[in-house]
């Protein structure tokens, strides 16, 4: 469905955002998973046609996305990680006024369709309220929403459960979920308890590179036997990440755990732990820290 | 701490664009206005342009300018931590208020001036350039930069920067504050405009924050030398100016302190209650998952484009910025509207072409502003509401979003066009002015004045497009303003290459837009196509999401490979060189393309090659004949002439040379008994070899065609003269000048030295009698014999000097025949209108006003004017020559009047519209038709000779006849009204003569002297002489020179029959006419005393002065010996309704050493005044008039009429 090939860029200030990603994205929900600042947005803009790349290609079926753009804009659903809304209008004239733009023009279909949307977001009681009196996750399902205009077949959503609360986030996902298996969605997100979730296929990026891809039970697979825990004092964290490969450390409780990565057991207390697709998150991104990253991508 | 902040916002500004920018600016526009030899502020004439004056004025003119950038430094230093949201961290941080607050205003501050200093700078490196004229220089001294700098331009720039600060404080919104800014601007401008009169100049300039008015007021009288030498002291009105804002600032700092709360909380938009509306949809019964299916096709885009413009407009509609701004604009065109001065403090009749130009003044460039930052916010709405990357991931095209936003910005200027309109409609009705021209508006104040203003906003958008930054496109666009003003200046004039160029048009009710208009309609289209190109290049360019260099978002200009998109642009590209070509066919095939520097290097070529040949003595013409053929809607004129000319000298007479005036194209040209030797095309000169040379005395025919036209139009000049209705054409344009023409010779001083010529005598000297057999208008002739047949179309009347004999019908032509009973001087003029005509016969005299059918507002004063000046005139001066006189109305294209044998030239312009109503108005119709009929008798019966003080003779003659009958009219109150402009004027003018001041007798053609102070002294004359005493001089002038060609009459003719009329007062006489003589009366103290006989003694403390002034201004103290006026009123004389029962006591004193006068009146007096109606020249006319000091009544008065 979605191929993005050998994509680069470089922005001006000299800060490579995207090193020569290569990824096929089939359809269904797909996961990208990444630290802040990985390149996560980069690319997501990328392929919603809101920057060029230096360089690379990307294609959607048959349409060239950068240089014809137009065509894949009538297929888009995005939704932007941080945006704001003009300050007059209501949830209702808003979204009339983009299924306009998304060509909806018949005037009837257009009502039920933004009804629909209104509904399914439950945002329906409000949306006579004008936007910029919304709260977070209600702008959030306003987002959802207008991306889901004219049944769009490449869905893009950024950082959509940044700042949720629980209650907000487990709403937002069943929303997800139900968009269908028929098209292509891409969740970019740094919270691996969304891919986890929703995904059944993902990749995880770091410093502009595709460190991991494919579906989270083989990543996991992959690492299986290969983590272990132990429970310390605080002030010993650095002892061991001299002496381990600590891809992680938690507080449980007031005491810290931590997991290292290790083909046997290190001894000296550790135990074994069943792998988790955080632990897969967590040891590639130690993995690419390293400088190893790359390799396990190719 | 708080210069720690101060130092880091510092540090931050020099940075960040603003400031660099800023710099740049300011430096290279005083730079360039210093290298260009056509901009001059301040400097020019004898004033140096790096005197003290010139550095003050260019950098107060400047101060006002950097209103533009004052916010982006106010507003950023305040604003920048809410924008990017840090206030929370900061504000939590132990800074205190004070601190920040002026910490970050100090730092800002330092920034902008800085900034600011660009200014001086620019100026300073100016005066090194190579090109910088040396004598135009005075000595570089820094301290003047410095002081200006330091004292003037820091204080004031404080002041507004305190006020922006403020305003940004309170709003927190850079538009808002840029709109205070401009509000301020318009405000300040409105307020300018508004009290423009003399009286109001006090309050100026003790109000003027930018102390521009003070500057001006301070300065008003000072002389070339004080210019170059003196810098604007800190007293006077300066001071108290500079105290009143400096509390203003001060009370702004303190107002800044209490409104800034480090806690304010953001304003939550507030949420109206939902309407429940009857047709409620029910959620239940909603379908949830219709995808809807798109429809992708011209009417799909079409929609979306409509959409998007509706929505646009709407969004500017509901803003408060926009409210604002048409509060503004209106304000400002209601007061443009209100305000039609044609002089002396009258305002003409709002006729629609003047409300369209008040409309489009006012407007003018307030509204390109205003269309910069507006575009600017449009261009930006989406980013600035971060929905940006919704919207432009949507599957609308580029040119939907562009297009939408430039036609939104069209409509939103449209309304404010259509609002101006109808506020124009409404005061023309309430002033009780029905002639509504709908179609004039519709026409000139809607469609011409909007299509420029689209032309510059798809400009403004391109430019934002490219520039990828909302200040950095505005910069440009204001560089692009600036260059608006200075290319052309720079001599870059072709209309091809300037953007959004111009032909004028000017309006005129007789002749509509004419056809002016027609050339300015083609540039429209051409810069139309081009604006059509950038409409283009700005959508396929337009920034979808992340804002990206332009490297990248070339790729997108592969849409122009798309057949749509290739056809257009190639259709548009096709239009733009189509016009273009046209235009370019207009201005430089059919018309000469010739700059203000061809013009200039042709001047210097004509005086290289021909003025060896100035003093050859030439055949003078003695007798005209000539047939002209007016072809209005060709705009040609056809002229064949038969002269004779004479040879008056005493010498044989080989060569005759003939100069025809440039415009004019020779069809043929014989002279009896002569070959044409050499034709020189380029400056249409001709030299004719006599066969056997001409004797003295001896007379030869000269027979010529030629032909005067427009054809097409021009880049600059087109004819005024050649119209449609309204030709005003005079011989000069048409006939030869037997001679070398002294006229095609460069005459600016400063020019000349450019191309290193040596200084052309403005006049001949008055001792030079080799003049005095010429006279000042043209030496190639002196009276002459005149007949001419003159034609036009059906329907138009055309009027020549000289008496109808027959008018026939031919061909569709009509043709009149006029000849002229008596020699006349060689001026004759033809002017041809539809013409309506108001007739009245008056003591054997054909009084005749030929008027545009709906300016009669003012023709009866014209001809009750001309009664009254014929009437005294014949009796005071000299019968009157000829038995008709005609007023004859032309075009506003020019606005004077002028006056030809028995017929008068007056331009729609000033008289024919002028309202004279209103108590004390100075009727200005009355006193230029006065003064054009005094003409009769000064120009056309007393000629001057071509030497100095010659436009005394004419003029201030004429300024004489004008007085007196205007005084029998309206009596002494209005003629001290008058004179009291007249003085102004005089004052003003003499300051600022690039050659300097003469004397009233050898005046050179210098109209601040032969109107203004011609008025002035002729009236003190009268007063000091007796009207009789002078006009007995008048007379015996007549007797001696009227309609005599040798000699021709020189002003030392007349001041020699004043002496000998009044011989007592040679030396008043002398002062007034031989000398730069400026008086200083003062009324310094007064004290009234009332006697027991209840009568009233009043003491009058007079300080008296007398200077003589050079030409440079430099004065000689001298003992002041002349009589003045003491005067004791019960009313202020400045009162409107001041009459002659206010009067006390007037009557002339000499002042004794020291100065005190004792009088005894009847009444109590309330005012006394020392020359109280100004009739003497003085710098100083306030304080001619004092209120009385101290009152003492005596105690016992009241007991007395008790008793």
């Amino acid at each position: 469905m979605l191929s993005i090939q050998n994509l680069t860029h470089t922005y001006p200030n000299g800060v490579q955002a995207l090193k020569n990603v290569t990824l096929d994205i089939p359809k269904g929900m797909f996961g990208l998973l990444g630290p802040n600042g990985a390149g996560k947005s980069s690319l997501m803009r990328t392929i919603a046609t809101l920057q060029q790349p230096t360089s690379g290609s990307i294609t959607f079926d048959d349409i060239d996305v950068l240089t014809d753009p137009d065509r894949i804009r009538r297929t888009l659903g995005y939704l932007p990680q941080d945006f704001g809304v003009y300050p007059r209008g209501s949830a209702y004239e808003l979204l009339d006024h983009l299924a306009i733009l998304k060509g909806i023009t018949n005037h009837k279909e257009r009502k039920e369709v933004v009804e629909g949307l209104l509904v399914q977001t439950n945002l329906f009681e409000a949306r006579k309220k004008k936007l910029s009196t919304y709260s977070g996750g209600m702008r959030q399902r306003f987002g959802i929403a207008q991306a889901l205009i004219g049944g769009p077949r490449l869905i893009i959503v950024d950082e959509p459960t940044a700042g949720l609360d629980p209650e907000e986030r487990n709403r937002f996902h069943n929303l997800l979920a139900e968009i269908g298996e028929e098209v292509v969605v891409i969740l970019s997100t740094h919270i691996v308890d969304d891919v986890a979730d929703l995904c059944p296929n993902m990749a995880i990026l770091a410093a502009g590179q595709i460190i991991k891809k494919g579906t989270p039970t083989e990543l996991v697979d992959q690492i299986k036997g290969q983590v272990w825990k132990k429970v310390i004092e605080r002030d010993q964290l650095d002892t061991y990440k001299e002496n381990h490969n600590v891809i992680s450390s938690h507080l449980t409780m007031g005491q810290t755990v931590i997991f290292v990565n290790a083909d046997a057991n290190p001894g000296d207390g550790f135990e074994a732990s069943e792998p988790t697709l955080e632990d897969v998150y967590f040891s590639a991104i130690a993995d690419s820290r390293n400088g190893n990253g790359a390799a396990d991508a190719a | 701490m708080m210069l720690q902040i101060a130092a880091q916002e510092l540090r931050y500004m020099l940075k960040s664009p603003q400031t660099v920018v800023s710099f740049a600016i300011f430096f290279l526009l005083t730079f360039f206005a210093m290298i260009s030899p056509n901009v001059q502020i301040g400097g020019g004439g004898n004033v140096d342009v790096n005197s003290p004056f010139a550095i003050t004025m260019t950098l107060l003119t400047l101060n006002v300018f950097a209103v533009f950038v004052i916010p982006a430094f106010m507003a950023n230093a305040i604003l920048k931590d809410f924008d990017s949201k840090f206030d929370g961290i900061l504000f939590s941080t132990p800074v205190s208020k004070p601190d920040y607050l002026f910490g970050r205003f100090i730092g800002a501050f330092a920034a902008m001036s800085l900034a600011l200093a660009g200014a001086p700078l620019g100026m300073l490196v100016g005066t090194f350039w190579p090109t910088v004229d040396p004598e135009t220089l005075s000595p570089t001294n820094l301290a003047h930069y410095l002081y200006v700098y330091g004292a003037l331009v820091i204080p004031a720039s404080m002041i507004i920067s305190a006020i922006m600060y403020a305003i940004a404080i309170k709003t927190r919104s850079l538009m808002y504050t840029y709109i205070a800014a401009m509000g301020l601007l318009i405000l300040y401008i409105v307020t300018l405009n508004l009290l423009q009169g003399p009286e109001y100049r006090e309050l100026n300039a003790l109000l003027d924050p930018f102390a521009f008015s003070t500057f001006t007021e301070m300065t008003r009288y000072w002389t070339a030398v004080e210019r170059n030498t003196t810098l604007l002291p800190y007293e006077g009105y300066l001071l108290t100016n500079r105290l009143i804002w400096l509390g203003v600032t001060a009370a702004l700092g303190a107002l800044s302190y209490v409104m800034f709360s480090f806690r304010a909380a953001a304003k939550l938009p507030k949420e109206k209650k939902a309407k429940k509306s009857k047709a409620e949809a029910s959620i239940e019964t909603i379908n949830v998952g219709v995808k809807g299916t798109p429809i992708w096709g011209n009417g799909t885009t079409f929609s979306q484009f409509w959409l998007r413009t509706k929505f646009e407009v709407a969004s500017v509609f509901k803003s408060l910025p926009f409210l604002i701004i048409v509060g503004f604009s209106l304000f400002l065109t209601i007061t443009a509207l209100l305000q039609r001065n044609v002089g002396y403090g009258l305002d003409a009749y709002p006729v629609t072409r003047l409300m369209i130009d008040a409309i489009r003044g006012g407007f003018g460039l307030a509204l390109v502003v205003l269309l910069i930052f507006y575009s600017a916010d449009i261009i930006w709405r989406e980013r600035v509401a971060k929905f940006n990357e919704i919207i432009d991931a949507l599957p609308t095209p580029n040119w939907v979003y562009v297009v939408s936003k430039l036609t939104a910005l069209g409509l939103v200027l449209l309304s404010v066009l259509v609002l101006g309109i109808v506020t124009s409609i409404t005061i023309q009705l309430l002033s009780g002015y029905d002639t509504l021209e709908v179609s004039l508006y519709l026409h000139r104040g809607l469609a011409h004045t909007l299509l420029p203003f689209l032309l510059v906003a798809v400009l403004s958008a391109f430019v934002q497009v490219l520039s990828n930054n909302r200040f950095v496109g505005m910069m440009i666009m204001v560089l692009y303003l600036i260059s608006t003003l200075v290319l052309q200046a720079l001599g870059f004039e072709h209309p091809l290459y300037r953007f959004a160029s111009d032909i004028d048009t000017p309006m005129s009710d007789m002749n509509g837009s004419g056809r002016f208009i027609e050339g300015d309609y083609w540039l429209i289209v051409y810069w139309g196509f081009v604006s059509g190109l950038l409409l283009m290049l700005s959508y396929m360019l337009w920034s979808r999401g992340t804002l990206q260099p332009l490297k990248f978002r070339l790729r997108n200009l592969r849409a122009f490979a798309q057949p749509l998109s290739g056809a257009a642009a190639a259709v548009l590209l096709m239009g733009a060189i189509g016009s273009g070509g046209f235009i370019y066919y207009n201005t430089n095939v059919l018309n000469e393309y010739v700059t203000v520097d061809d013009l200039e290097e042709l001047q210097v070529a004509y005086e290289e090659k021909y003025r060896q040949y100035a003093d050859l003595p030439m055949p003078r013409t003695t007798d005209i004949k000539v047939d002209v053929d007016i072809f209005p809607y060709r705009r040609r004129i056809e002229v064949r002439s038969n002269q004779v000319l004479e040879n008056k000298t005493d010498e044989a007479i080989s060569t005759v040379h003939l100069v025809f005036p440039p415009q004019a194209e020779v069809v043929e040209v014989t002279l009896e008994g002569a070959t044409r030797g050499t034709f020189d095309e380029r400056f249409n000169y001709h030299i004719f070899d006599l066969e056997t040379p001409m004797q003295p005395g001896e007379t030869r025919a000269l027979d010529y065609e030629t032909l005067i036209q427009q054809q097409g139009f021009s880049h600059e000049r087109n004819s005024v003269t050649l119209v449609r209705n309204g030709t005003f054409v005079n011989n000069s344009e048409f006939a030869p000048y037997i001679g070398f023409w002294p006229g095609g010779m460069m005459a600016d001083r400063n020019t000349r030295r450019e191309y290193g010529l040596e200084p052309l005598p403005r006049t001949p000297k008055l001792e030079d009698a080799s003049q005095y057999g010429n006279n000042y208008i043209r030496q190639d002739s002196d009276f002459v014999t005149f007949e001419t047949t003159v034609s036009t179309i059906e329907g138009q009347t055309v009027v020549a000097p000289g008496y109808l004999e027959r008018d026939w019908v031919e061909n569709g032509r009509h043709y009149f025949e006029y000849s002229m009973d008596a020699p006349i001087l060689n001026f004759y003029s033809y002017l041809s209108a539809e013409y309506q005509v108001i007739r009245e016969e008056w003591n054997d005299l054909l009084i005749e006003v030929f008027h545009h059918a709906p300016h009669t507002y003012n023709t009866g004063r014209m001809i009750q004017a001309v009664k009254d000046s014929i009437s005294y005139f014949n009796t005071a001066f000299s019968p009157y020559q000829h038995k008709q006189l005609r007023i004859l109305e032309f075009p506003a294209y020019r606005t004077f009047a002028q006056t030809f044998p028995n017929t008068v030239p007056y331009s729609e312009g000033i008289g024919f519209i002028a309202n004279v109503s209103g108590a004390g108005a100075i009727d200005m119709p009355y006193y230029v038709t006065a003064h054009e009929v005094a003409h009769q008798w000064w120009a056309h019966q007393v000629m001057a000779a071509n030497t100095q003080g010659g436009t005394m003779l004419v003029e201030t003659l004429a300024q004489y006849g004008a007085l007196l009958v205007m005084e029998r009219q309206y009596g002494k109150d209005q003629i001290r009204k008058f004179l009291k402009f007249e003085l102004d004027r005089y004052l003003v003018g003499r300051a600022t003569d690039p050659e300097g001041e003469l004397p009233l007798y050898r005046v050179e053609n210098q109209q601040y002297i032969h109107y203004r102070k011609g008025s002035v002294i002729m009236y003190a004359l009268k007063d000091y002489l007796g009207e009789e005493v002078v006009n007995r001089a008048l007379r015996r002038l007549i007797n001696l020179r009227a309609f005599q060609g040798k000699p021709y009459a020189i002003s030392t003719d007349f001041i020699a029959f004043l002496k000998e009329e009044a011989p007592e007062q040679t030396g008043l006489i002398e002062d007034f006419f031989e000398k730069i003589t400026l008086f200083n009366v003062t009324a310094a103290g007064s004290r009234v005393e009332q006697l027991a006989d209840g009568t009233y003694k009043v003491t009058i403390d007079a300080e008296v002065a007398k200077v003589y002034a050079d030409a440079e201004g430099n004065e000689t103290e001298a003992n002041f010996d002349i009589p003045v006026d003491i005067g004791v009123f019960t009313k202020s004389p400045e009162d409107e309704d001041f009459g002659a029962d206010h009067v006390l006591y007037l009557e002339k004193h000499t002042i004794s050493e020291d100065g005190s006068i004792e009088l005894i009146v009847d009444k109590e007096p309330t005012h006394v005044g020392v020359d109280p109606y100004n009739k003497l020249i003085d710098r100083n006319s306030n304080d001619n008039l004092r209120s009385i000091d101290s009152i003492e009544l005596i105690a016992s008065a009241g007991a007395t009429t008790g008793r």
